[in-house]
Order: structure tokens, then sequence, then C-alpha cells
């Protein structure tokens, strides 16, 4: 099994490199045959990679330990739900698993773009070729899963690390490489298109579309990551800046702006070169987190082992962006705009401002992320910025963005009149006003949450105030209200399933806003101690044990009050994992829609040998989680392809009539 | 071992047959072509936002000033790309 996991992996470098080679030849000397040849294997390259991590996963699951990977990342007590993880838990299985999923997305995208984009494919196959090629030579030269141990085979493996054990690390990683790892599709499309000049925006369509599903991945893989920190780490929170969590969100900016900038494309042919920019950009920075991640140079949690990996990542970035600047300098004027901004109160306006702010708070966390990187290179001293840096340069930064959301959908395209747009504003103001009005009138002084708060309202009115207007127009057609609804929504599923995601968006800014509210108490907890915390008493009540081959645990028994009423009983407990040798918290969380209580048992007094609890109050944190389910819905939505109109058609045919006017009397035949 | 082999070496056979039985077929389009294609999505770009201006004047989004301003401009950009067709 080791052998023909090594030979696949060996063949489908092999391949990617023929597919490479025999491509550009082809282009070169228009020769069909040898571009289909290399368009075939480069779809070839996938079942070699599959081949590859199917040997390496029956390795895992034959607890092979004389592979050196299956030694150091598994044991036999694992349970087989996490064997999967191991495939991603060491830095040879990941870069094995980033192959498998970058080969299926060429595959999908190849094999689904010939009818559409018959002179991009081509092309296409080429790039992806090329990114496949490099992720393939460091997967077959530099970083191995398959290598043998040079020593006896041990009865057990080192096991895999304790805070992957759990069920989120099934699903967060790969998640999260789909959304990372999707970006090279709409890259290697912008990239095509500009090498072929296409004078269309046909191509943009596919960007788009293969753009929207790596940021729907991304945005869920950077959420489910939050909540692995926030149920597993213990420390009462889901993002703390870590520099890997910032290399997952900086794509995710560029990204997010490209799917706004793209409409002005769509809709006006403006931003062309913009556009490029941003997905060339939001590619680069995917390959620029991985080097992050895994080049050793910065510490986080999440970091790889440092190793020379790095070096590679730097000369592929140089080649990337060598690459992409030739191409855009060479081909430029294939992207001069159809049109020009009209006026600053217009919809292209409120997206150029959404870009800036996304760009700005792109460029601070990229430059909090490397300060103790370029502070160490200049003056030889690693300095770390810490939470206060990137809170106090983003929350207003959000904020403005939070605005931006709102104010989108309240300005017309080309142009919107003052009076219209005062017209527009008034509710959904009056709203956002009243809400933090009544906060105020509660009690609460904080002026970020009493701003965020009423942004909150005012964005959730505007986009239901879009529904209804589109809703009344639809059964004004004689459709009831949730069949008109439901019609406006399929009828233009981009535009109302963006107003889905802002919901989403809208509902987990809450949630974050929250955490301005924290509370959270530590003290010793001995048999029938209390805490208070906020409206809670807890009681210690008992202690209990456990053991199992893969681990023993001791939990702290905890009975809950609230109002003399006992409300629930929870377990904070610490494992200790013996083929690691390492101890790991296990917290405790009662979650509410108003407040999560959050309990981490945390080891002992070294003095009194007493338990030790740590309790936090952390309001409001349930909806981030319930943000990003409706963020999938209207992902879902806006990847549905729209249904025809049958509420505009009667107005369509004079337009077309009209156009036809204008023709005769411009140009007569 | 000998299934190793026999399973690396029907890998290598069927991707090598599947690449070198390949037949090309052109993909390289006329610039005419292309051009037409390009001012067909321009064109369907530019009706879609006609369909959209009068929905959201019939939604109360628009005052008729606005609506019929941006109106004009839309139907004269629609009317230079169907110009442009036509002399292609």
């Amino acid at each position: 099994m080791q052998i023909f996991g090594a030979y696949a992996l060996l063949l489908a470098f092999v391949l990617a490199l023929y597919g490479l080679a025999a491509g550009i030849m082809g282009l070169v000397t228009h020769r069909a045959q040898l571009q289909a040849s290399a368009l075939r294997a480069s779809l070839m390259i996938f079942p070699a990679v599959a081949g590859a991590t199917v040997s390496l996963l029956g390795l895992i699951f034959h607890n092979d330990f004389s592979v050196a990977y299956v030694a150091e990342h598994s044991n036999r007590a694992l349970p087989f739900y996490y064997k999967f993880a191991v495939l991603w838990s060491g830095q040879e299985g990941s870069l094995l698993f980033w192959s498998l999923v970058l080969s299926g997305y060429s595959f999908v995208a190849l094999l689904t773009s010939g009818r559409r984009h018959p002179q991009l494919r081509p092309l296409v196959a080429i790039i992806l070729s090329s990114i496949q090629a490099f992720f393939l030579l460091l997967n077959n030269f530099v970083a191995s899963p398959f290598t043998t141990l040079p020593v006896a085979t041990p009865a057990d493996g080192s096991g895999l690390n304790p805070l992957l054990q759990y069920s989120q690390m099934d699903i967060h990683p790969p998640i999260l490489y789909l959304g990372y790892i999707g970006f090279s599709i709409p890259f290697a499309f912008a990239l095509a298109a500009l090498i072929r000049r296409m004078p269309g925006d046909r191509w943009i369509q596919v960007t788009r579309k293969w753009s929207m599903v790596a940021w729907g991945f991304l945005t869920v893989g950077i959420v489910l990551g939050g909540y692995w920190a926030y149920k597993v780490l213990g420390w009462g929170g889901y993002w703390a800046w870590d520099p890997v969590e910032n290399a997952a969100f900086l794509p995710w900016l560029t990204g997010t702006a490209f799917l706004h900038s793209v409409m002005m494309q769509e809709k006006r042919g403006m931003l062309k070169i913009w556009n490029v920019g941003l997905i060339f950009g939001t590619f680069f920075l995917t390959i620029f987190g991985t080097f992050l991640t895994r080049s050793g140079v910065i510490s986080s949690v999440h970091a790889f082992a440092q190793s020379s990996i790095g070096n590679y990542f730097v000369v592929f970035l140089l080649l990337v962006a060598a690459v992409c600047l030739f191409v855009f300098f060479r081909n430029r004027d294939a992207l001069k705009g159809d049109n020009q901004l009209e006026s600053t109160l217009s919809r292209e306006s409120g997206f150029l401002f959404n870009n800036f702010v996304l760009l700005v708070t792109c460029f601070a966390i990229l430059w909090g992320t490397v300060f103790p990187v370029l502070s160490e290179a200049i003056q030889g001293e690693k300095i770390t910025v810490g939470r206060l840096f990137f809170d106090r340069i983003n929350v207003p930064l959000f904020l403005f963005l939070m605005f931006l959301t709102g104010v989108g959908p309240l300005l017309a395209w080309r142009r919107t009149s003052a009076n219209a747009l005062r017209r527009n504003f008034l509710w959904p103001a009056l709203v956002g006003v009243a809400v933090s009005g009544t906060l105020i009138g509660l009690g609460m002084r904080a002026p970020y949450p009493l701003v965020s708060f009423g942004l909150g309202g005012f964005v959730l009115t505007t986009i239901a105030m879009e529904f209804a207007r589109g809703t009344r127009v639809v059964a004004s057609h004689g459709r009831s209200l949730p069949s008109a609804l439901v019609h406006l929504t399929l009828r233009n599923t981009r535009r109302y399933g963006g107003y889905i995601i802002h919901v989403g968006i809208i509902l987990m800014a809450i949630g974050i806003t929250g955490q301005a509210f924290n509370k959270d108490v530590e003290a010793p907890m001995p048999y029938g101690a209390t805490m208070h915390i906020g409206p809670y008493t807890l009681v210690s009540q008992s202690y209990t044990q456990d053991d199992n081959p893969n681990y023993s645990t001791e939990a702290e028994i905890v009975q809950v009050q609230r109002g003399g009423r006992v409300v629930a009983t929870m377990y904070p407990s610490r494992r200790f994992y013996k083929a690691s040798n390492q101890a790991q918290s296990m917290v405790a969380i009662r979650s509410r829609p108003l407040q999560d209580l959050y309990l981490v048992y945390a080891g002992d007094d070294p003095n009194t040998h007493q338990p030790i609890l740590h309790a936090y109050l952390n309001p409001l944190v349930m909806w981030i989680w319930i943000g990003t389910l409706v963020v999938v819905a209207g992902i879902l939505v806006a990847l549905l392809p729209g249904r025809k109109p049958d509420a505009g058609k009667p107005r369509a045919a004079p337009a077309e009539a009209a156009v036809a006017e204008e023709v005769e009397v411009a140009h007569p035949a | 071992m000998m299934l190793t082999v026999v399973a690396c070496a029907v890998l290598t056979a069927a991707a090598g047959y599947w690449i070198f039985s390949a037949r090309g077929e052109s993909t390289t389009g006329s610039e005419r072509e292309a051009q037409l294609q390009a001012l067909e999505e321009r064109k369907q770009a530019v009706y879609d936002n006609l369909k959209d201006l009068h929905f959201e004047h019939r939604a109360g989004k628009l005052n008729d000033a606005d609506f019929e301003r941006t109106r004009v401009m839309l139907e004269q950009e629609a009317a230079g790309v169907v110009a442009a067709l036509r002399q292609l």
C-alpha cells in the first residue's frame, strides 16, 4: 500500500508536468491534439492523487507504523473517526490533502467548462497543472507522507495531537481547505482570460461562481475554526487574532471585495483591472497564508513545525507574482472599462467604498500579522502586536462596513437623487436610532456596542424593506404574499441570496459585539463551594473519573442555579492522553440565545490542591453560529440559477422596442 | 508485492492510453466571433439592467425623475451596443 501510494503520487507529478509542457507546446504550435492530450493529463491527476490518499488512509487505518507519518500522528487506541483527521494533522499528510482538493476542484472545473469556455479551457488546464505541479513537487520530494522509518517499526504510534481530537477537527480543516484552495479556480480563469485577451465578460461569470463557492467554504471554515477554539482551547473566546487565523481571514476580505466589485463589471462593464487585481491578490494571499502556516516564520497554536518548506513557497510566490504582473502589464489594454463612475451617490460608489474599507482592513491585519517578522528583520527583535492593536484598528472599520452593508441597497445604479435617498433612508435610520436609544435607556453606555447594535437594526430594516417592496410588486400580478416572496427570491437569486448573506453577517456581527460584555471569575471550587457569575450561582457537587485506552478523564460536577432554581448540571473536565502524554481541558458550555455559561476545569491549585474552576459568561455568542447558518443558506440561494422574471416581462418588450427605435434614429439601415 | 506492481501498471497503462488517445478539436475562434460574443453579452447585460430598473421603479425605490433619466441612458447604451452588433 505504501509503495502504491508513493507511485501514484509520483505519477500525479509526472502528469502535472506533462499537462503543463504539452499544454504550452500545443498552444504555441496550435496542435489541437496535443492540447487535448494535455487536458486529459490534467484531469487524470485527480484519480492518481485520490489513489495516493486512499493508500495513506489505508496505512493509517491498518496502524502501519513502519511509515513515519503514521507513527508520528496516529496510534492504535485512536478512535476510527479521528483517524481521518490524521490525514491533515501533519505537514506531509496535509500537503497531500491539499493536492487532493486542488486536483478535485480542477477535475470538476475542467469537466464543466468545456461547453461554455472552450477557448479558455486549455489555458485553465495549464495554469491548474502548474499549481498542482508545485504542490506535488513538495509531496514527492520534500515532504512525502510515504517515507518509511529508518529504524525498527514501533509497537504503537505517538498519537494524534489532543487538540485535534474533537469532532470539529474532522470537518474544520477540510472545509477551510475547500475555501482556500477553491480560489485557485477563479484565479486560473481570470489569468487565462487575460492571457487570451477575452473581450467579453463571460469569463467573469464563471470566476464569480467559483469565487462564491470558495468564499462560502472559507467563511464556514473560518467560523468552524472559531467554534473549535471556543470549544477546545478553554480561554473563553473564539478569535484571538492568531497569525494563522489572520492568514485565513486575509483572502476572505479580498474575496469579499471581489464578490462585490465583480457586480460592477457585470452590470456596467467597469472595474475590470480592479477585479483582476483582486482575484490575483486573493489567490496570492491563500498561498502566502499557507507559507505563514508552514514555514515556521511566525509562532501560532496552529502552525506546523519549522521546516525548509517555506523556501519553496517563497519561490512559488515570486513566480506567481512575476507571471501575474507580466501578463497584466502586457495585456492590460484588454481590461479597458466600458463606463465611468457618474455620481458619488450611486450603487457603484457604495461598492467602491466597500472595496476600499475591505482592502484597508486587509492591509491593517496583514501588517499586524507580519510585523513580528519585519521587526526581527529590521531591528533584530521580534515584536508581536497584540489583540489591542487589531481591535483598535478593525472595530471602527467593521462598523463602517456594516453601515455600507445597509446603504448599498438604498442606492440606485448610476445615480441616486438626494430626495430618493432621503426617502429610502428614513425608516432604516429611524429603526437604527430607536435600537441605540432603547439600549441607552436600558443603561448601556459603551459607544462601539451602541453603534453596532444600532447599525444592526439599520441594516436589517433595509433588507426587510427590499424584500417587502419586491414582494409587493410580484404579488400585484396575482400571487399570494408567501408565493410572491419565494418567486421574488428565485427570480434574482444573486441579489436576494446576497441579502440573506448580509442578514447572516449582521447576526454574526451582533454576536461578536456581545463580547464587549464578557465576564469571568476564577476560584478554587472544593466540594460544596459556590461561585456567582451574572444571574447564575454555581455549586460544586462532586467529582468523577473515567478511563479508556486513549485517555483518562477527571471531571467536576457543577450544579447551576438561577433565581434559586436548579437549571442545569455541567461537567467541565480534563483529559490525559496516554500516547502523547498531554493533558487537555474539556470545556462545558450551556448555550442560550442571550448568553453562554462557559466552565473550564483549570486543574488543581499547586499549593492547596483544590480544583480551580474558571467560569465565563459570554453574551450573544450563539448568534455567531446562527448567523453562519444564515450565510450558508444565502450562499446556496445565490448559487441557484435565477428564474426568468414574469413581473418585469411586460416592461421588457417596450424597452427593447425603444432601443430599436434609438438604433434606427442613430444608425438608419 | 505482486498485487502492488499490477496496480501500479494498470494505473499507468490506463492513464497513458487515455491521455495519448485524445483527439483534438480547434478551440480558437476568430476575433470577429469573440467580438460578437462580447457584444451579445453586453447587450444582454444592458437589457437586464433595464428590466431591473423597471422593477425597482415599480417597487418605489426610484422616483420618476431618476427612473426616466436612467432609462434614457440605458436605452442609449443598448442602442450603441445593438448598432455595433449590426455593423459586425
